[in-house]
């Protein structure tokens, strides 16, 4: 509801924007770590990274020969470091995560180089996916110019069902940047059938041409069963992300964690988020009508 | 408490037994405008030669107890002749008083120096008014005459962001200030997103902003009380006022209505609504937006010692486009009926409604369409009284109660297709109680002291369903209580005091201590608000707000009481204050309490002021100093923070110039330190966005705030003619500062890993023109 009544408020706002030079102090690094385990059969990734000061110009610093696995019941999964990129930990390419599991993650790294290792932990519960059976296109009623994306399907019977929405253009992902993900929750919904639900809105005027569809592209939509914890990570990701205005928005504040430090004494504060989420595709190839 | 208000009691008593010794006789009667019969408040009635005197009240009313003799009374007011008669008191009478207003000649100096040295003999304290006149000379946004943004150039008072119709007072939060318009609350005092207030100067007699020292007779507010009384309507003759502007157009038309009566009725709606029409954009055709509001009132004299009043305000605002629509407003009611028992003992008997509600719709497809919506209902029932046994006491004791009915929210998917729920948040009731006793007593001829105290008790009533008990911010238990039981009972003393030590007719020192509790809060934890915020109740969970404020003044006046200066100095301690953790989800949320964190804060300044009334230049210019801070559980990891009202320098300089009988020019600039803001100080990677991590609570601040708004009014009419008019231009924000609504902070399109900071702004050199006319 907040991002129409956004719209509405542009309406009536007339703003214009310009760059200006902000200096910040650095804050004190933090360990980033942030990673997914999922129902797919793949190599999982985790990525272990030192913070850099806001307006750094390069991306940020990896930290190696950090001992990361991934721990369900009986089942250790061992991540190894890409030898191309430090601080990249992944999985041997068969590993895949069980709808209805818990996966705990472990790592354990000297990020102060003090010559002793801390530990660091967190879990999530791989909810259930959502069927997804099809999509369709149609032009929008509701905003010139742009095509939505229909989609068909059926949420789990649990209670509570929290879903992230994806689109790959010939395999390309849209949704690349956590502002572009399309989180709902079921909380208040009360029927489990998706019956043509906009999904997507494309524009196609879209400056990057990224959205503008063309006659035979490969579209693909993903939807992810997410945890409750991941949505709200999410959510808050993209609000600041947005940035604050001063109607509608609270004050900035950082992202909340599930890492927790093990060892006594943590030597810096910690970001990031662990989390695994089941996932569904549907394709079809785009006619236009 | 039945041993605190005996005790009050005697004090209140023991005045009066010094003076009513020997038998007085009272004069007594109304004040009144002669030309628009409008009842004049605050306007003085002394003895002449000496400082011994009362005051007109809220109604014009005044009442002045002497021994038997033969006196000289002055009736004066701010801008009016004054008036001087020979009394001969050897029996009550009643004396109805007509002054008339000051010609506005060039070069001319009107108001004797008794009448205008109010603000150094009176006994309070932060207290700043003004009148409709002064307020129509400040240059608007976009010719809209605004009560607020006349309030913000005031003295401890700052606009909560660029354009915002919100205020903070004393460092205070904006929903820390009692709006009270012909006695009634009003929730949300904005148009359009918070740029224009509710308030059309038209239909306004009188404004007074308490920023402390706020009379026992009123509470429920922290920081402020903004008395707002609308004109009693024309009782000489029919009389009308308008404008037509560049985005709305106003009608005002008042007259008497038979010779017991009068009335006004006043109207403004905006139409940039019907341009969006002329739009070739479908999108903005469809478009609606616009706010209108209308305020009534009509006054009904039965005989001297009875008077009925009905006020009425109703405002409404609407934007829609093709996906989305919201629609909110305001009304409220005021019945009151003004008796006098005696020519000593004046009462008061007033019912008030208070209403607000917002309504969303979202129609984005059959499966998804949803609305919202939330309502706020008062039910009000004040009795006041005013009891002047003699010149030297003033006795002021009452009841107020308000009940409040509260919908937080309830909505959810609209037709059979729709694969939303619906919800509604439990209601939320409960009744607000107030006792309050109070006198302002003159000791000898320098020493003035005004003391009073006010209880105040808030019943929360079950609404029959469960409700939670917290814990650490933790549900502890849950209890379900029958409906229509009071479960939670909350109660404070709220004692006010106030010296007044005058050292002669142009010099004072005042020293006033209040302490305010507040039982309602606004459910935002954005700088300005918006019309969605909704409000709730003190609960089992949340205690209410307190804040014990001390302030010493010092006030002289100058060149016959043409120049008025001030300085006063506060202390604000604030406890049980409530803000909300981070990333708090406060609409359409069942468990908004478990959201809330309790603190602490504080707030100290120096407001300087000086103040010139009359002549061909006229204005003033303040400055205030300012620190502000607070200290809430889980916020800021627990350490202090700067208030997000904190501003420690603001200047306001505005003035008026009557350059001829035909032009006057006007302009305002105003100076404030940056609003504190959380920057990010560093980030990390997801993906291909960056997250930023951030400084400590408010650690830095916007570029400072500055603006220069410039008007002419230029007059069309000849002098003597009954039908006036006016050509108003207006610039706002004159040499195009580009002062920050928010500051954004992106990634570089081609150079993702490269971030940078974007100023929003909102306003540069936006002219108007207004036409306006009387008759």
């Amino acid at each position: 509801m907040k991002r129409y009544i956004v719209s509405l408020l542009a309406l009536c706002l007339f703003s214009c924007t310009e760059r200006i030079d902000i200096n910040t102090e650095a804050s004190e690094p933090h360990l980033v770590i942030y990673g997914y385990i999922t129902s797919d059969t793949t190599r999982h990734e985790i990525r272990i990274t030192r913070s850099s000061s806001y307006f750094a110009t390069s991306r940020p610093e990896g930290i190696s020969h950090a001992d990361v696995r991934i721990s369900s019941g009986d089942s250790v999964f061992v991540l190894t470091e890409n030898p191309s990129e430090a601080g990249l930990y992944q999985t041997q390419g068969h590993v895949y995560g069980i709808e209805g599991e818990s996966y705990t993650l472990s790592v354990s790294l000297d990020f102060d180089e003090d010559g002793a290792f801390e530990t660091y932990e967190a879990t999530s519960f791989l909810p259930y996916a959502p069927e997804v059976d099809s999509i369709d296109f149609r032009d929008s009623d509701l905003i010139d110019k742009f095509i939505e994306v229909l989609l068909w399907g059926r949420l789990p019977e649990q209670d509570e069902n929290y879903l992230s929405f994806h689109i790959y253009r010939n395999d390309k992902q849209l949704t690349s940047h956590l502002e572009d993900y399309f989180v709902i929750d079921d909380e208040y919904l009360d029927k489990k059938e998706i019956i043509g639900i906009s999904c997507f809105y494309l524009d196609q005027e879209d400056e990057e041409e990224d959205d503008i569809l063309e006659e035979g592209d490969y579209i693909t939509v993903r939807v992810d069963g997410i945890t409750k914890e991941y949505a709200t990570f999410i959510e808050n990701a993209q609000s600041e992300l947005w940035g604050s205005d001063p109607l509608f928005s609270g004050p900035p504040a950082n992202l909340e964690t599930n890492i927790q430090c093990k060892t006594q004494n943590a030597p810096a504060d910690i970001s990031g988020f662990f989390t695994a989420f089941s996932g569904r595709r549907t394709s079809r190839v785009y006619h236009h009508q | 408490m039945r041993k605190h208000l005996l005790t009050l009691s005697v004090l209140l008593c023991i005045p009066l037994i010094l003076w009513g010794q020997d038998k007085k006789i009272t004069i007594s009667g109304t004040i009144k405008d002669k030309q628009n019969g409008e009842d004049l408040i605050g306007a003085e009635v002394t003895i002449a030669g000496t400082r011994t005197g009362v005051v007109s009240n809220a109604y014009g009313l005044y009442s002045l107890s002497l021994p038997k003799g033969t006196y000289q009374l002055v009736f004066s007011y701010i801008g009016y002749q004054q008036k001087e008669m020979q009394v001969d008191l050897s029996a009550d009478q009643r004396l109805n008083i007509e002054l008339e207003a000051s010609t506005q000649q060039l070069s001319e100096v009107v108001v004797s120096a008794e009448s205008r040295n109010i603000n150094v003999t009176k006994a309070e304290m932060s207290v700043e008014k003004l009148s409709a006149k002064s307020i129509k000379k400040v240059p608007a946004l976009m010719g809209e005459v605004d009560v607020i943004k006349a309030i913000q150039l005031l003295p401890g008072v700052q606009s909560t962001s660029e354009g915002s119709s919100g205020f903070s007072v004393r460092g205070g939060g904006h929903d820390q200030n009692l709006i009270l318009l012909d006695e009634a609350t009003v929730y949300s005092a904005s148009h359009l997103m918070g740029f224009f207030s509710v308030f059309n100067n038209d239909a306004i007699k009188d404004v007074t902003l308490y920023k402390g020292d706020i009379p026992a007779s009123f509470g429920g507010r922290l920081s402020s009380l903004l008395d707002i009384r609308s004109k009693d309507g024309n009782n000489q003759r029919f009389s009308g006022t308008g404008g037509v502007g560049l985005i709305s157009s106003r009608l005002t038309l008042e007259g008497p209505l038979g010779s017991k009566a009068s009335g006004l009725i006043s109207g403004r709606r905006t139409y940039a609504d019907l341009f969006l029409k002329l739009s070739s954009d479908d999108n903005l055709r469809k478009s609606s937006l616009y706010f209108y509001d209308m305020n009534a009132k009509l006054n009904f004299r039965i005989d001297d010692n009875n008077r009925i009043y009905l006020a009425g305000y109703l405002g409404r605002d609407n934007f829609s486009n093709k996906f989305a629509g919201m629609d909110f407003g305001n009304k409220t009611a005021t019945i009151r009926w003004n008796h006098i028992f005696s020519p000593k003992l004046f009462s008061n008997f007033t019912l008030i409604g208070s209403f607000y509600d917002y309504y969303l719709l979202s129609e984005l497809s059959s499966q998804l369409n949803q609305d919202w919506k939330s309502k706020m209902n008062d039910y009000g029932f004040k009795a006041d009284f005013s009891y002047l046994p003699n010149p030297k006491n003033n006795i002021k004791f009452g009841y107020n109660l308000i009940y409040h009915h509260f919908i937080p929210g309830e909505g959810g998917g609209i037709g059979e297709e729709s694969i939303v729920g619906r919800i509604n948040l439990p209601k939320e009731y409960a009744m607000e109680h107030a006792v309050y006793l109070t006198n302002e007593t003159t000791v000898g001829e320098k020493l003035k002291l005004k003391y009073g105290l006010r209880y105040t008790a808030f019943q929360n009533i079950a609404n029959g369903e469960e409700l939670d008990f917290l814990k650490d911010y933790k549900v502890s238990y849950t209890k379900t209580y029958k409906k229509g039981t009071v479960y939670k009972h909350q109660q404070q003393l709220e004692p006010r005091l106030g010296v007044t030590y005058i050292m002669n007719d142009i010099h004072s020192a005042k020293a006033s201590y209040s302490r305010t509790a507040q039982y309602i809060q606004l459910a935002s934890n954005s700088a300005s608000g918006s019309p969605l915020d909704v409000w709730f109740q003190a609960s089992q969970n949340v205690k209410p707000q307190l804040c014990d404020q001390f302030a010493l003044g010092y006030f002289r006046n100058f060149a016959n009481n043409e120049y008025e200066a001030s300085a006063e100095i506060y202390y604000k301690n604030m406890k049980d204050v409530v803000d909300f953790k981070d990333h708090a989800e406060l609409m359409g949320n069942e468990d908004l309490e478990h959201e809330l964190r309790f603190g602490k804060g504080y707030a100290y300044g120096l407001e300087l002021m000086l103040r010139k009334n009359s002549g061909r230049i006229n204005g003033w210019v303040s400055y205030t100093l300012s620190k502000s801070r607070r200290q809430v559980d889980d916020i800021n990891n627990g350490k202090w923070y700067r208030s997000p009202y904190d501003k420690p320098h603001n200047i306001s300089v505005v003035a008026n110039y009557e350059l001829s009988s035909k032009w006057t020019i006007s302009g305002n600039w105003v100076y404030a330190s940056g609003t504190p803001v959380t920057y990010p100080t560093g980030r990390f990677q997801i993906g291909e966005s960056y997250i930023p991590i951030y400084s400590g609570r408010n650690e830095y601040r916007y570029p400072a705030y500055h603006r220069l708004d410039l008007s002419a009014t230029c007059q069309l009419s000849k002098p003597g003619k009954r039908f006036k008019h006016e050509l108003n231009f207006s610039l706002y924000n004159a040499y195009g500062r580009k002062n920050p609504w928010m500051i954004t902070f992106q990634q570089e399109d081609d150079q993702p890993d490269v971030s940078y900071a974007e100023i929003v702004y909102l306003f540069t050199f936006i002219p108007s023109i207004t036409w306006n006319f009387t008759f």
